[in-house]
């Protein structure tokens, strides 16, 4: 997926002004960055949410997981995932089956008749997180989809988002506060400074996921430079 | 048995008790002020006893008159409150797709609030013929109360949804039947619920002034001219009870459409 010359304005304030990335394909990118820098902005003109100028570069569907499950009270789990996908997966034993399978993957099988009122709220983010996956897209937008979580929930949903990757690979592109997050889950880290937001840090990390650990050499690296950036060392 | 199991059972047991238990009492304690009340005047003309007025109800329940003037005040309330809630919600999704009509309407809404009730009523008479009217005023009384809950309740529709819906291409009529509608469903229904029985009574009330033929209004206005208060009282029974089969038959609709509200 390619962004180019993308500009965007809120009235007089500039927050991309012909703004150009790249993100690899298959890959996840992390894009952190202070409050305000455009981060949520990037996602919205990506998903597709609200004007712009510029060209994106991409084929193929887009799904998301935001930071709040954003699930439909009136819908049981199976019904949220439905809602989101039937128009996509039209035969209903392929639907059936996939929907069967990504909540299996994040261990939720048994809990495909509840309501979103008797989900705690790191279950309905599985379920959000389920959802992105089941979605037939080619990229996957996560904004800030492990804000607000305590760090086992947190843990734990980055265990599934990395089982679902793995089986089902996509172009990823995650928004991020968090660092460490970043660190443990991206295959690049993107930092926004400025406005108009130009990228202050791009760095690859070719760890790989699934054994990674915050100590590694590597990771402290990153780390450093993005405090260095960030004006935090 | 567990004992979790059997805590639920007792909280449900209870849930039950109170639900009906404190209503009888709250009753109880309503007919027991009006009994004391009406046996300090100890003048029916004033006050009758809740047996008397109870008697005319039951007396009246034996007329065909009283079915007839039921029937006509009824049919109006319903008439008025439909149009109302068509109106109501024809404007409000109109107002949530164009925006600029809903700042419009705000004002016109707000006019239609404040305005007395008196003042519609009167104006109404004297446009209007005795039939008309009391459909007009209703609907003019209930329409903003209405419209205000349902502008409210498609304006707090989750913002993640709504997106997580346009990403995702849902298409527009899934969102309308499975989105949409049931964001606003509960809080309409509990505005179609308190609205119903406010439209009643304004629909008799304005009856009464407009002096509509075959109505509870006007049966209503016949006792207060004989000074026959146990009939007038006899009446508001039946329009108390009119009013809350009506907020049942709303709730009932309810929770056949909201299943899902825990």
């Amino acid at each position: 997926m390619k962004l180019v010359n993308i500009s965007k304005s809120y009235g007089k304030l500039s927050i991309f002004d012909g703004f150009s990335v790249e993100f690899e394909e298959n890959k996840v990118t992390a894009v952190m960055g202070a409050s305000g820098i455009g981060k949520s902005t990037l996602v919205n003109i990506v998903a597709g949410l609200i004007p712009y100028e510029g060209v994106i570069e991409a084929e193929g569907d887009i799904s998301c997981v935001f930071s709040e499950a954003a699930l439909l009270p009136n819908l049981t789990v199976r019904g949220n995932l439905e809602y989101a996908v039937k128009h996509k997966l039209k035969d209903k034993r392929e639907r059936d089956e996939a929907i069967y399978s990504v909540l299996e993957a994040v261990e939720l099988g048994d809990r495909a008749g509840a309501y979103p009122a008797e989900l705690s709220t790191g279950m309905a983010q599985r379920v959000s997180m389920a959802r992105g996956f089941l979605f037939p897209s080619r990229y996957i937008l996560l904004d800030e989809a492990f804000r607000g979580l305590d760090t086992a929930l947190k843990t734990k949903l980055e265990r599934y988002f990395l089982k679902l990757l793995d089986s089902d690979p996509r172009t990823v592109v995650m928004i991020t506060h968090d660092v460490n997050e970043a660190l443990m889950l991206a295959d690049r880290l993107i930092v926004l400074e400025g406005n108009p937001a130009k990228i202050a840090l791009d760095e690859k990390i070719a760890l790989d996921k699934r054994s990674r650990k915050l100590s590694d050499p590597e990771l402290v690296a990153v780390s450093d430079k993005f405090m260095s950036v960030a004006g935090l060392s | 048995m567990k004992y979790r199991e059997l805590k639920e059972r007792l909280a449900s047991k209870a849930g039950i008790i109170a639900n009906i238990a404190y209503p009888v009492i709250g009753a109880g304690v309503f007919l027991l002020v009006w009994f004391i009340a009406a046996e300090i005047t100890d003048m029916e003309i004033i006050l009758p006893a809740p047996a008397r007025a109870f008697e005319e109800f039951f007396a009246l329940l034996g007329t065909k008159d009283f079915y007839v003037a039921v029937g006509g005040t009824l049919a109006r309330a319903l008439i008025s409150f439909a149009l109302a809630f068509v109106f109501a919600v024809f404007l409000a999704v109109a107002g949530y797709l164009l925006p600029p009509l809903s700042k419009v309407l705000a004002p016109v809404v707000t006019i239609l609030r404040s305005v007395p009730t008196m003042s519609i009523i009167l104006l109404s008479l004297i446009w209007l013929t005795s039939k008309e009217s009391p459909v007009l005023i209703t609907f003019l009384i209930v329409f903003p109360l209405l419209y205000s809950s349902l502008e409210r309740s498609l304006k707090n529709i989750d913002g993640y949804a709504l997106s997580m819906s346009k990403v995702f291409g849902v298409p527009l009529l899934t969102r309308i039947y499975r989105m949409y509608i049931p964001a606003v469903l509960p809080d309409t229904i509990a505005a179609a619920r308190s609205n119903i029985s406010l439209g009643l009574k304004v629909m008799i009330a304005s009856e009464v002034l407009a002096q509509t033929v075959k109505s509870m209004g006007v049966a209503m206005q016949i006792s207060r001219v004989y000074l026959d208060t146990a009939s007038l009282m006899g009446w508001t029974i039946a329009a108390v009870i009119l009013s809350y089969l009506l907020e049942g038959v709303v709730l009932l609709i309810g929770s056949l459409l909201v299943r899902w509200k825990k």
